[in-house]
C-alpha cells in the first residue's frame, strides 16, 4: 500500500493532510453523538436501577480494562472513597468533555487518550449491552491518540501561532487504510463461507429481524433475485475493497458502492451509527487526503 | 561548560537530523505493519473458529490453537483492548444471527421495556440476541467472556433474567406479587419457503422463562415449612 501512496503522487494526485482534521473532527463528533444518543435512558444502562445492575455485569468482565465498579474499587483501595452513582456522574460529564476538547483541538493527544479511556471504560462497564460499532470507536479513537491529527486546523496550532510543519501523515493514512481493507476483507469472507449468504437467505433473514428499523418493507421483491445478487454484490465489494480502493482508476465507483451499501444498512436495518462511522472512516481514509483544505496551504513544508 | 555542551548537542542533531527522521520513520512503518498483522491474524482465527462453530466441528489446527493460545496472553489481550484490535469484522456472517423478543407478564397484562431512545433499544435487543446464541449454542457463550464458559454461566444467564424481570416489575408498579418473564426466538419463513407459498408471519418460541415473586416461597428452589 505505499507503493500504491506513491503512486497517487506520481500521478499527480495530491495527498494532504487535511483528512488529519477531518478525521478528528468527524471520529469525535460521531463518538458524542452517539453518547448523547443514550442519554434519555442512561441510567436504564449504567445505574442500580437499570435492567442489569452494574455489579452482576461486572461478573463477568474479562478485567482487561477497567470498569465503573473495578474502578470504584480501586479507588476504595487507594483511600478514596466514591459512591457508585457520583463516579458515574463524573464520567458522563468528562467523557463529552474530552470529546469537545478533541473536536476544538485543544490538548489534542492528551483530550484523544482521556476520550479513549472513557470510552472504554463506560462501554465496557455495560459489555453486555456491546455491538459492532463499539469497537470501530475504540480503533477510531486510538488512531485519534496516535495520528498527529491536532496539527490541522486546532486550538493547539492557533496556540501555537501556526509554527507547525506538515505533518508527516502518509504512514497514518496507510495505517488507517490497511485497517479498513482488512476489516472489510475479513467481513466479506466470514459471508462467503457460509451458504445462505451466497443464496440471499442470509439478506432476507436480517431484514425480517424485529429489532431493526427499516423504512419500508422490501418483501414486495422475494420473487425476483435481488436478495440473491444484493447479497453476492455485498461479498464482492468487501471481499475487493482492499484491490479497487486502492486503484486510483476505480477508487470513486468503489467508495460510492461502500457508501451505498452503508446507506442501505442505515435505512434498511437501522443500524444509523453504524452506517454513519463506516461512512466517515471511508471518507476519511479515500475522499479527504484529496481535498485540498484552505488551512493546508499555510503550513510550512516539513523539514 | 553546559553551554559548550548544548551547542555540541544542537550540531549533532543538526548532522543526524535525516538519519534520526529516517529512523523514526523505520520506527513508524514496522510498528504500523506489526499492528496490521496483530488485526489480521486475531480476524483470521476469528473466521476460523466461527466458521468450526457453525459447523459444530472442534477447532483441530495446531496453527489455529497456538495463534489462538497466543492471541489470549496478557499483553496480547492488554494490547488488542487499548488499540481497538481485538474486534472480529465478521459482521452478519457466517450466518445471521437469530433474535427475540422479551415479554413480561403481570397480573394478565403484558409488560415490555420501553426506552426512549432507539439507541438504547438497539443495545438490549443486541444483548437479548447474545443470550440467544447462548441458550442455542451452549458451549460457544457468545455474550460472556471465555474464562466463564459451563454451568456457572447459564446461572449467570439467569442471573440476568431475573435482574430484567425485577427491573422491569418494579418499573411498571406491578399490581401481583409475581410476574413471568420470556426471551421468545422470533421465527419467520424463509425465502425458499415465502416463496413455495408459506405466509409472511412472525412466530415466537418460547425458548426459556422465569418467574419473579416477592413471595420467596413461590421459587421453586424453595421448600415450604
Amino acid at each position: 500500500m505505499t507503493t500504491l501512496l506513491q503512486n497517487d503522487h506520481s500521478l499527480r494526485q495530491q495527498i494532504y493532510p487535511g483528512w488529519l482534521f477531518f478525521f478528528r473532527i468527524n471520529v469525535a463528533g460521531f463518538a458524542l453523538l452517539h453518547f448523547l444518543a443514550i442519554q434519555p435512558d442512561f441510567a436504564d444502562l449504567y445505574s442500580y436501577k437499570g435492567y442489569i445492575y452494574p455489579d452482576i455485569m461486572d461478573t463477568t468482565t474479562d478485567n482487561i480494562s477497567p470498569t465503573l465498579v473495578s474502578l470504584q474499587a480501586f479507588l476504595q483501595r487507594i483511600h478514596i472513597p466514591v459512591a457508585y452513582e457520583p463516579l458515574l456522574l463524573f464520567c458522563r460529564i468528562a467523557y463529552p468533555l474530552c470529546l469537545l476538547m478533541l473536536i476544538s483541538g485543544l490538548f489534542t493527544r492528551l483530550s484523544a487518550i482521556a476520550s479513549l479511556f472513557f470510552q472504554l471504560l463506560l462501554i465496557k462497564s455495560i459489555h453486555l449491552y456491546e455491538y459492532g460499532i463499539d469497537g470501530f470507536t475504540t480503533f477510531a479513537l486510538f488512531y485519534c491518540c496516535v495520528f498527529p491529527v491536532g496539527a490541522v486546523y486546532s486550538v493547539d496550532r492557533w496556540r501555537t501561532h501556526g509554527k507547525h510543519h506538515t505533518p508527516d501523515h502518509l504512514p497514518w493514512l496507510f495505517l488507517l487504510r490497511g485497517h479498513l481493507c482488512i476489516a472489510y476483507f475479513f467481513s466479506g469472507f466470514d459471508k462467503v463461507i457460509g451458504v445462505t449468504w451466497r443464496n440471499g437467505e442470509a439478506l432476507w433473514k436480517a431484514l425480517h429481524s424485529h429489532n431493526y428499523y427499516s423504512v419500508f418493507a422490501l418483501d414486495f421483491l422475494v420473487n425476483t433475485p435481488f436478495f440473491l445478487l444484493a447479497g453476492w454484490g455485498t461479498i464482492i465489494l468487501e471481499m475487493t475493497y482492499f484491490v479497487f480502493m486502492n486503484m486510483r482508476s476505480v477508487r470513486k465507483y468503489w467508495l460510492n458502492g461502500i457508501i451505498l451499501l452503508h446507506l442501505f444498512i442505515a435505512f434498511f436495518m437501522g443500524l444509523f451509527f453504524f452506517s454513519a462511522l463506516l461512512i466517515l472512516l471511508n471518507l476519511s481514509a479515500y475522499y479527504a487526503p484529496y481535498v485540498k483544505f484552505a488551512g493546508v496551504r499555510r503550513l510550512q513544508p516539513a523539514t | 561548560m553546559l553551554q559548550w555542551h548544548n551547542n555540541l548537542f544542537k550540531r549533532w542533531l543538526d548532522v543526524k537530523r535525516s538519519a534520526i527522521a529516517l529512523f523514526k520513520h523505520r520506527i513508524i512503518y514496522t510498528w504500523i505493519v506489526l499492528h496490521l498483522l496483530f488485526i489480521f491474524l486475531v480476524n483470521t482465527v476469528s473466521v476460523y473458529s466461527s466458521y468450526k462453530e457453525f459447523h459444530q466441528q472442534p477447532v483441530t489446527s495446531r496453527v489455529a490453537i497456538a495463534m489462538e493460545k497466543l492471541l489470549n496472553a496478557r499483553p496480547f489481550m492488554y494490547y488488542g483492548r487499548y488499540t481497538g484490535a481485538e474486534t472480529g469484522y465478521g459482521f452478519f456472517g457466517i450466518n445471521v444471527r437469530s433474535n427475540g423478543v422479551w415479554m413480561g407478564e403481570c397480573a394478565g397484562e403484558g409488560i415490555t421495556a420501553d426506552f426512549r431512545s432507539y439507541e438504547t433499544t438497539l443495545r438490549f435487543f443486541s444483548m437479548g440476541n447474545a443470550l440467544t446464541d447462548d441458550f442455542i449454542k451452549p458451549g460457544a457463550q457468545d455474550s460472556v467472556t471465555k474464562h466463564l464458559k459451563g454451568d456457572i454461566m447459564n446461572q449467570y444467564n439467569q442471573l440476568v433474567f431475573r435482574n430484567i424481570a425485577a427491573t422491569l416489575f418494579s418499573k411498571h408498579h406491578c399490581l401481583d406479587t409475581a410476574m413471568q418473564l420470556s426471551y421468545n426466538m422470533l421465527d419467520f419463513p424463509t425465502l425458499a419457503a415465502v416463496r413455495s407459498g408459506a405466509p409472511l408471519r412472525y412466530s415466537l418460541i418460547k425458548a426459556i422463562s422465569v418467574n419473579y415473586s416477592l413471595n420467596v416461597y413461590d421459587h421453586p428452589s424453595a421448600k415450604r415449612p
